[in-house]
């Protein structure tokens, strides 16, 4: 199975690489320069402009603002992946059958395959927060916010998690259409700007609907929410043909 | 005992029958070639021999039926459409990536294959500098790679020379007499008159034999 992953990251990776480190990098460069506007300014943080999003106050006021950051944050890795997915499951599966690999171990290495990108997103964009943090702790936490650092890790762990449900959801949709997959991330992107459901598992992706009281409960429906789009997308997979 | 048969495979889409009830079977050893124009379904019977697409009907290799979503009951090489290779390695590196999934083969086998093909020749040289033909090349190379027990190519002679060709033949044979089972599609009738040991013809999605 490892063989299997290795094999597949290499397809996979020559797929996404150029659009990996554009898309990446114009991140990284985005956070540095809101990090230097918001330099020695006690009143904005850099983690702020980008994952305050829209409260639940402002759509219920019917004034709702296009939260631009927090979009791009979390549509940028469904541009990086694409539909590389498929590409990789269409190229490699015909050669891989060969092999006696079952089409379970290869929907199984894709949901390893978003994960690691996920994963890979997440941390390099969160290493450069860090970065900004170690030149300047007001950049990140201010006085006058609710941001700490324990905030910021459920944040960065809770993004990691989202980031992995909207790829799969995009991976869905391109089992049946590649060419419009990335319109799943968007839909629900936008539908959680301008809905203001409690239980929406991107709630806790926006500072502004952070809600200490209902972490748990958001934590476990994500958990619930990525078990089942996993095993709808190995489901998928397994009765689909594979070219 | 039959090494591969099908009974009665039919995929048919909204619009209408690629394949129509194709009956046939395959003893081990042979080398069976499908002839027939562009589009006849060949390729599709290929599919459909490996297990990739769904078909009603039967298909049954070495006494195991094939499903899509069972593990394929055999060890297969197999080159369909283009070869999938990594355009940042080179020839050899390509090869070997494949070996790791089947820790069976040894190194010289690849050193082998690339000199059969004259890609030792190209050295370090990544593939993405490759010609369509040399591409071809190493993907078939992948597919004979190990000398499974079946052995399934797509139009091998897209974009080969002459001299390659013949190398082509002269490994085909060589590895069908250790007791690998070929199925070959093409429409090169001068590559088919020299390899195959059994002609079917293709046309409409239904198959024919020598006789029909």
């Amino acid at each position: 199975m490892l063989r299997l992953l290795m094999n597949q990251w290499l397809f996979f990776f020559q797929i996404i690489k150029k659009r990996l480190f554009v898309f990446i990098s114009i991140v990284c460069i985005a956070e540095i320069l809101i990090g230097m506007q918001t330099f020695q300014n006690p009143n904005l943080s850099v983690i702020s402009q980008f994952f305050d999003g829209v409260s639940i106050m402002e759509i219920k006021s019917q004034q709702v603002h296009l939260p631009v950051l927090w979009f791009c944050y979390l549509l940028i890795p469904g541009l990086i992946l694409m539909n590389s997915i498929d590409q990789v499951t269409k190229s490699n599966s015909i050669k891989l059958r060969g092999l006696k690999f079952s089409t379970l171990e290869l929907g199984a290495v894709n949901l390893v395959l978003i994960s690691l990108i996920s994963l890979l997103y997440t941390c390099s964009t969160f290493l450069v927060f860090l970065l900004l943090f170690k030149i300047d702790p007001d950049i990140i936490l201010n006085p006058n916010s609710i941001i700490n650092n324990q905030l910021i890790i459920y944040l960065a762990s809770i993004l990691f998690l989202v980031i992995f449900v909207l790829l799969t959801v995009q991976c869905l949709i391109a089992v049946f259409e590649p060419r419009i997959s990335i319109v799943g991330p968007i839909i629900i992107l936008i539908y959680t700007i301008f809905n203001p459901n409690k239980w929406n598992i991107l709630n806790n992706t926006m500072l502004s609907r952070f809600n200490s009281q209902l972490n748990i409960q958001l934590l476990l429906i994500t958990m619930i929410v990525i078990f089942t789009i996993s095993a709808l997308y190995l489901y998928l997979i397994r009765s689909s043909d594979l070219t | 005992m039959n090494f591969i048969e099908l009974d009665s495979v039919t995929k048919t889409t909204k619009k209408r029958n690629l394949l129509n009830q194709v009956s046939f079977k395959i003893q081990k050893g042979e080398i069976v070639t499908l002839e027939g124009i562009n589009g006849s379904g060949k390729t599709l019977i290929l599919k459909a021999i490996l297990g990739l697409i769904h078909t009603s009907g039967q298909i049954s290799v070495a006494n195991s039926q094939v499903r899509v979503e069972n593990k394929y009951p055999i060890e297969a090489g197999i080159l369909i459409e283009n070869p999938s290779l990594i355009e940042g390695f080179n020839a050899f590196q390509n090869l070997e990536l494949l070996a790791k999934l089947q820790p069976r083969i040894e190194r010289y086998e690849i050193y082998d294959l690339l000199r059969i093909f004259h890609l030792d020749k190209a050295g370090n040289e990544k593939v993405r500098k490759f010609s369509l033909g040399m591409k071809q090349k190493l993907g078939i190379a992948q597919a004979l790679l190990g000398q499974n027990e079946l052995i399934v190519l797509d139009e091998p002679t897209n974009a080969l020379d002459k001299g390659s060709i013949a190398d082509l033949i002269t490994i085909i044979k060589e590895i069908n007499e250790s007791g690998s089972t070929f199925i070959i599609a093409t429409h090169d009738s001068k590559f088919i008159d020299e390899i195959s040991t059994r002609r079917l013809y293709v046309k409409d999605g239904e198959v024919y034999d020598e006789e029909q």
